[in-house]
């Protein structure tokens, strides 16, 4: 009875004393929390996110404003920003995200059109701060912005005297010049893994003939026949005129980067982030490569890619969070996200500042290659977009559909979400 | 025997004591628990009897009216059974031939070598490896005049990887149970077995078998719970793809709820796959326990 009784003694002041501990340490963290701001931030995993963690140490020294980083892998952003906004989980006071995905969290984000100064308007390039824009309302800053261009290997070009191509004829011309089998060499490549990104390559192939997701009325043209033309090009690049690998259904843009990188490919669609990387000292490819616009069949246009920022509407400290979005794509910020990134500046300022940046061959294409593109954000639900899209496209280049069939079933399902539009 | 009994009285009370002193000390965890399982779940439940007209089972039958659950339902049920039926089988044999050898230490800390390392870390290495361009297991093949098969490319072979990626990662834990079910085997029958003149075959299949049941069933149930849910290796390996040839349950929850914003339908698919997990789950386990009665 008595040790019992000891016992229970024992554990009530073990008890209470942890409590009081608890309470005590929170409450001097609150006090400490008054004093200094610490904003809570989500970034993607990526080499884009890589190059803003890089910034931060000279946002906290400017600014005061502490910053608790979070970096979440790609596969995981969507879970990660969806359950963050959905339940008002008040982990993130600024999120990094594909700028694609704004319209989906729309109703969450805080419009920054009343931090937005007229000289900060003036200074982004109209289609960066448009591809930003929602519902009349500037919902985040783009920090990288970019979009696919052709690499090419200037010095197997030169060896068989092969010129630029500039439409589709071409470029399988120069693919079939270029491939030799036994080498392992592939005169390109067609991305067609089943996720989002290899999408951007359908969409500017279906572009390129002329075609696109919706028309000028809002009706579906997902299916049409220059859609259709668009992906069995895709698809006999593969399996009819044996220029690209025969994975495709399996490859998103790292494989087109490792295959370049290690001497497989001598022509690659891919982002403009590759460049950094594959002409550097370590791939031995430094000076051989080349690059241009897409090549196209019947105009110039080329889906948008990129990243922004934007805060939650529910931040309990949205100045500061606008001044961490502000830090990150200001003139200096771009100018580390081109030089890092291979990411083009959406700044004019930049392009002003950094004469280097402007005569970067890089950006040269660039400048040119973004002036023909389409922001994802005209297209209503372009987050499930993406996702029928991505498992018709690989299904397609997998073997297991036709592309018309392909075609057919992904405009079938976009139309139901459309019509059924579920509200997160 | 008054004071036995005295004696027998005063153990129960303080049995008892005991027992309400660990419920009390284990109760700051059983409340933390019930809470970040049970509101989660019951939020769960809700959202999936929820429509914009109120509350029914539209969400649910919109679901079984879909073809790409059903589609995607037998894909995971096929992934499941063969997955766990393999691991069953080659854990058994490995941890048989373990048994006998001296070095089964070294070989045993080789094994767990995949259980320490993240699901999701080894699917991204397994990623590299399964490259049908530049993968080391591509690259062997072609050294060895073999052609190397569209690893994750097409749409039977992407199956077939997803299938041995996971049995690589959990193998190593059904070889751990099964090793530790031999090593505690009484050894007193296998005495007389031999005495008798029962052939190895006969002792494995009258005295080994019988003996393992339970571990069988502790792996089957664990494996079956943790199959049904496939997830890490199918999103970092293949997406679902190509098409939809890999998709699991998981995936597609996820897909509907996260992705399409449909988190009412996604709330009640993943109800929906703890039914089947439900029943076998309960089987197993009464299986379990009617032995030990």
């Amino acid at each position: 009875m008595r040790t019992v009784k000891s016992k229970l003694n024992v554990v009530t002041l073990v008890f209470v004393g942890a409590l009081l501990m608890v309470t005590f340490s929170l409450s001097v963290s609150g006090i400490a929390a008054e004093e200094q701001v610490t904003l809570k931030v989500i970034l993607p995993a990526n080499p884009e996110g890589e190059v803003i963690k890089q910034c931060i140490p000279k946002f906290e020294e400017e600014t005061g404003i502490k910053v608790d980083l979070t970096d979440v892998a790609v596969e995981q952003l969507d879970t990660k920003i969806t359950v963050e906004l959905y339940t008002g989980a008040k982990t993130a006071d600024v999120i990094g995200g594909p700028y694609d995905w704004m319209p989906k969290y729309s109703k969450y984000l805080l419009p920054l059109d009343e931090y937005l100064t007229d000289q900060d308007r003036e200074d982004f390039l109209p289609a960066a701060l448009g591809a930003m824009t929602i519902d009349d309302k500037i919902l985040g800053l783009p920090f990288a912005w970019t979009c696919m261009i052709l690499f090419y290997r200037t010095d197997l070009f030169e060896e068989k005297n092969l010129q630029v191509p500039k439409t589709w004829e071409e470029h399988l011309a120069v693919a079939e010049a270029l491939t030799q089998k036994d080498a392992g060499i592939w005169g390109t490549i067609v991305t067609a893994k089943n996720t989002e990104e290899p999408v951007g390559m359908l969409l500017n192939y279906i572009y390129q003939n002329g075609g696109d997701v919706i028309d000028d009325n809002n009706n579906i043209t997902l299916n049409s026949p220059e859609a259709i033309e668009a992906l069995q090009f895709m698809y006999d690049l593969v399996y009819k005129f044996k220029v690209a690998p025969p994975g495709a259904s399996n490859y998103w843009c790292i494989d087109t980067l490792n295959l370049f990188n290690g001497g497989k490919l001598a022509t690659a669609p891919n982002w403009s982030f590759m460049y950094g990387i594959a002409n550097s000292d370590d791939t031995g490819l430094k000076g051989k490569i080349g690059m241009s616009l897409l090549p196209i069949k019947k105009r110039q246009a080329v889906s948008l890619g990129g990243w922004s920022l934007y805060a939650p509407n529910y931040t309990e400290h949205p100045k500061e969070a606008f001044e961490f979005i502000h830090f990150m794509t200001n003139t200096w910020a771009q100018s580390e996200m081109a030089i890092r990134g291979s990411n083009t500046p959406s700044r004019k300022s930049t392009m002003a500042d950094y004469p280097e940046i402007k005569a970067n061959p890089l950006f040269v294409v660039m400048f040119d290659a973004l002036s023909y593109s389409i922001p994802r954000t005209k297209y209503p639900h372009y987050r499930e977009l993406q996702v029928i899209l991505s498992e018709a496209l690989s299904g397609c280049l997998a073997g297991t559909i036709t592309p018309e069939e392909a075609l057919n079933k992904a405009a079938s399902e976009y139309e139901k979400v459309i019509n059924e539009p579920y509200e997160l | 025997m008054e004071i036995t009994s005295i004696n027998f009285q005063k153990t129960q009370s303080l049995g008892r004591k005991n027992a309400r002193l660990a419920f009390l000390l284990a109760l700051p965890a059983i409340i933390l628990i019930a809470l970040v399982v049970a509101y989660p779940i019951g939020f769960s439940v809700v959202k999936s009897f929820t429509t914009r007209e109120g509350y029914s089972l539209k969400n649910y039958k919109s679901i079984l009216s879909d073809n790409s659950f059903s589609f995607t339902l037998l894909n995971t049920i096929k992934f499941t059974l063969i997955i766990v039926i393999i691991e069953l089988v080659i854990g058994l044999i490995v941890a048989l031939c373990l048994q006998n050898i001296k070095i089964r230490n070294s070989f045993r800390a080789l094994f767990t070598i995949p259980l320490l390392v993240s699901p999701v870390v080894s699917s991204y290495a397994w990623m590299w490896l399964l490259n049908d361009q530049y993968g080391l297991i591509s690259h062997i093949l072609k050294f060895m005049k073999i052609t190397p098969p569209l690893w994750l490319a097409n749409p039977n072979w992407a199956f077939i990887s997803i299938v041995i990626v996971d049995m690589w990662i959990a193998t190593p834990f059904v070889i751990i149970v099964f090793q530790s079910a031999l090593a505690s085997l009484p050894k007193s029958p296998y005495e007389s077995a031999e005495i008798d003149g029962a052939s190895s075959i006969q002792k494995f299949r009258y005295l080994t078998l019988p003996f393992l049941k339970p571990a069988f069933l502790v792996i089957l149930t664990i494996r079956t719970m943790d199959v049904f849910r496939i997830y890490d290796s199918i999103v970092v390996l293949t997406g679902g793809g190509p098409g939809n040839a890999t998709m699991s349950l998981s995936l597609l929850a996820f897909r509907t709820g996260i992705t399409f914003g449909n988190l009412k339908g996604g709330s009640a698919m993943s109800l929906l796959m703890t039914i089947p997990l439900f029943i076998a789950t309960i089987i197993c386990i009464r299986a379990i326990f009617k032995d030990e009665i």
